[in-house]
């Protein structure tokens, strides 16, 4: 089956074009409520969402009852790159800068020294498995990263909560090494390809490219933050555009400029994310589902790019160097990176558990096919088998890793109802949700025995599925969710009443 | 709420002799069983640590305000230790801690437990009050400093 597009070539633009793009549409609109719908079953049983993608790509492809011809690589990398931009935005405006403070060093280290020690370990097991130094290197240096996607679908999707510290090593690694493993790839295509031996200078290249991305990053990010803050804009679905707007000009400008423009992108989202945009949750949230979005179309579309047919001849090599990844080299580098960390054995094993491999190693894939390097195609073939193992082992046993090295947390049970203040301006005032545990001052105290700063005032009270109205009489308990208005500067006495506190 | 009616001069202590944000709460715990006015120990020092656990008391500009319900607790009481140099009690702007207020009350007197912890926060946001009394040095000297504000109109 061909699709009209290809059928109807020798006909002119004004009588195919509308009839092949709503074809398009409605395929690619139906795949993508499809595996929004088979989601719930996949969350329940910790098998990472993307994977469903994947499948339901690979099946609406040429060779799936789909029959979409899509190989075209350079088309996929494209696409593939804006998806990451989304989804990078995304993972850096959800993560604090406390977070990354905290967790810098193992990060980085896992970064940096674990990606090319995890490419190095690779290559070698994936040498003395029979492939050829070149296929060894290239494919060493694509799987080399963790992914920012799966890693956030998994941790953020489900829920699973970690230790913070934990949880934000594996986060900020995820967002911080798909920058090397990019470098690592092309200087090994380029290797490959006949062209320059990748000498000593990659040593001073990747630093230096690292800060080209961190600085483009921050100055881009502050720059929009700015923009937003003194720009009063009044129409409220402009401002994701510019924050949508930071980001690409960040990734293109840290580019040209020869640096990472993955974590230039990261570094924006941070930025956007710590700065006081107006009305920062909602354009948080539209980010949340453009990421999502990204994600959804890009496995569709990596789904698609493959040819099972084609996948068979590799299907015994890919799936042993999918366990030699998952099983040895993540697993090895990850502890000797950490050791100088003072993680416990439980959380080293943990984390060394968790490298999982996503969609930056199927759009680095691309890169050898495109560069047309001989075998190409086989090792994007082998990469995917790698991905998928990779994505299957620790994604579906990552809740009883967990357990077992019990760095799990309870996840504090979500209010039924909040209430959120959107403004376009900064204003004097915020809500801020207290969850009530049994040992601060204000549990069981009735509201109006709660003395608070001039300015502040409960609004709220939600208990288990019920809404409760803030009056003098209502009794705070333990298990509460209370809504306190007041200035951002009152924090620290309410605080003191109230507890712990997330935002509203 | 006039503090004064819930402390006394022997619950005053500096400098402490802890240098750690635990054995801090400890040991102004057993200040105030060694003046009589609770009666189960371990079991504040417990209480106490847990209210820890949930937020810190740290609420910033070097001031941390531990408190907990206990039922050795007759009457609501209070403590101020000052540390021998600012020490690091996680609080919530990052700056060591130069002042410990502990209020200890009976488990069902949460209004008066409130009031006093609203009372010492508002207190210390007036800053030349705050700069004053981590000067000072002697016991005596804090408390005087406490009635002067405390007789004074609020």
């Amino acid at each position: 089956m061909t699709s009209p597009a290809i059928a109807s070539g020798g006909l002119t633009l004004a009588q195919t074009e509308p009839g092949a793009i709503a074809v398009a549409l409605l395929v690619f609109g139906v795949l993508m409520c499809l595996s929004v719908l088979g989601s719930r079953a996949f969350e329940r049983r910790g098998v990472p969402i993307v994977l469903l993608f994947l499948i339901l790509g690979i099946l609406g492809g040429s060779e799936g009852i789909g029959g979409i011809p899509f190989e075209n690589y350079h088309l996929a990398f494209r696409l593939g790159t804006i998806a990451l931009v989304l989804i990078l935005l995304d993972g850096g405006l959800n993560t604090s800068v406390s977070s990354i403070r905290s967790t810098l060093g193992p990060s980085v280290t896992l970064a940096t020294v674990g990606v090319a020690g995890t490419a190095g370990v690779f290559a070698l097991c994936a040498r003395a498995l029979g492939l050829t130094w070149h296929e060894a290197i290239l494919v060493g240096a694509i799987v080399s990263s963790t992914d920012a996607a799966a890693v956030f679908a998994v941790l953020r999707g489900g829920r699973l909560r970690l230790k913070p510290r934990v949880q934000s090593t594996v986060e900020v690694e995820s967002c911080l090494n798909d920058p090397l493993a990019v470098i690592l790839t092309a200087s090994a295509v380029a290797w490959v390809a006949g062209g320059a031996t990748p000498g000593w200078s990659l040593l001073y290249e990747i630093p230096l490219q690292l800060v080209i991305g961190a600085v483009v990053g921050a100055a881009l990010g502050w720059a929009s933050v700015t923009l937003l803050r003194w720009s009063g804009v009044t129409t409220i679905g402009l401002l994701p555009v510019v924050t949508l707007g930071s980001a690409f000009a960040s990734f293109g400008l840290a580019t040209v400029l020869d640096g990472s423009g993955f974590l230039a992108v990261f570094v924006t989202g941070v930025m956007l994310g710590k700065g006081h945009i107006p009305y920062r949750r909602g354009v948080t949230r539209v980010h949340d589902a453009l990421a999502w979005l990204a994600q959804v179309s890009m496995f569709l579309m990596l789904g698609l790019l493959v040819f099972p047919s084609r996948l068979w001849p590799v299907a015994g090599t890919g799936l042993a160097l999918g366990l030699v990844l998952a099983l040895v080299a993540r697993p090895l580098v990850a502890v000797l990176c950490l050791l100088p960390f003072r993680f416990s054995a439980r959380e080293v094993t943990f984390l060394g558990w968790t490298g999982l491999r996503g969609a930056v190693p199927i759009v680095l894939a691309t890169f050898p096919v495109m560069a047309g390097v001989p075998g190409g195609e086989r090792v994007f073939n082998i990469v995917f088998f790698i991905v998928v193992v990779s994505t299957l082992v620790p994604g579906a046993t990552i809740r009883a890793a967990a357990r077992m090295c019990r760095v799990g947390e309870p996840a504090p049970a979500a209010p039924e109802a909040s209430i959120e203040m959107l403004s376009l301006r900064p204003l004097q005032g915020e809500v801020r949700m207290y969850q009530i545990g049994p040992d601060v001052a204000v549990c069981d105290a009735a509201l109006r025995e709660v003395s608070l700063p001039e300015s502040a005032s409960v609004v709220m009270v939600v208990r288990g599925g019920q809404v409760i109205a803030a009056r003098g009489h209502t009794v705070i308990r333990a298990g509460d969710h209370a809504y306190v208005f007041m200035r951002p500067e009152d924090e620290p006495q309410v605080g003191l009443l109230f507890g712990q506190s997330a935002e509203g | 709420m006039n503090l004064l009616d819930i402390l006394t001069i022997d619950c005053i202590r500096a400098p402490l002799m802890a240098t750690t944000k635990r054995a801090v709460i400890d040991e102004l715990v057993d200040v105030l069983a060694a003046a009589g006015r609770v009666t189960n120990a371990p079991a504040l020092k417990e209480a106490v640590w847990m209210r820890e656990q949930t937020r810190t008391t740290g609420i910033g500009h070097g001031l941390a305000i531990p408190h907990g319900k206990g039922a050795g607790v007759a009457n609501l009481a209070m403590a101020i230790g000052k540390p021998a140099e600012a020490l690091d009690f996680e609080a919530i702007d990052g700056q060591p801690v130069q002042l410990i207020v502990l209020l200890a009350s009976p488990p069902d007197r949460t209004s008066e437990h409130i009031q006093a912890l609203a009372r010492v926060s508002r207190l210390m946001t007036m800053e030349a009050f705050r700069r004053r009394i981590y000067a000072s040095s002697s016991p005596q000297e804090i408390y005087d400093l406490l009635a002067s504000q405390e007789k004074a109109p609020a």
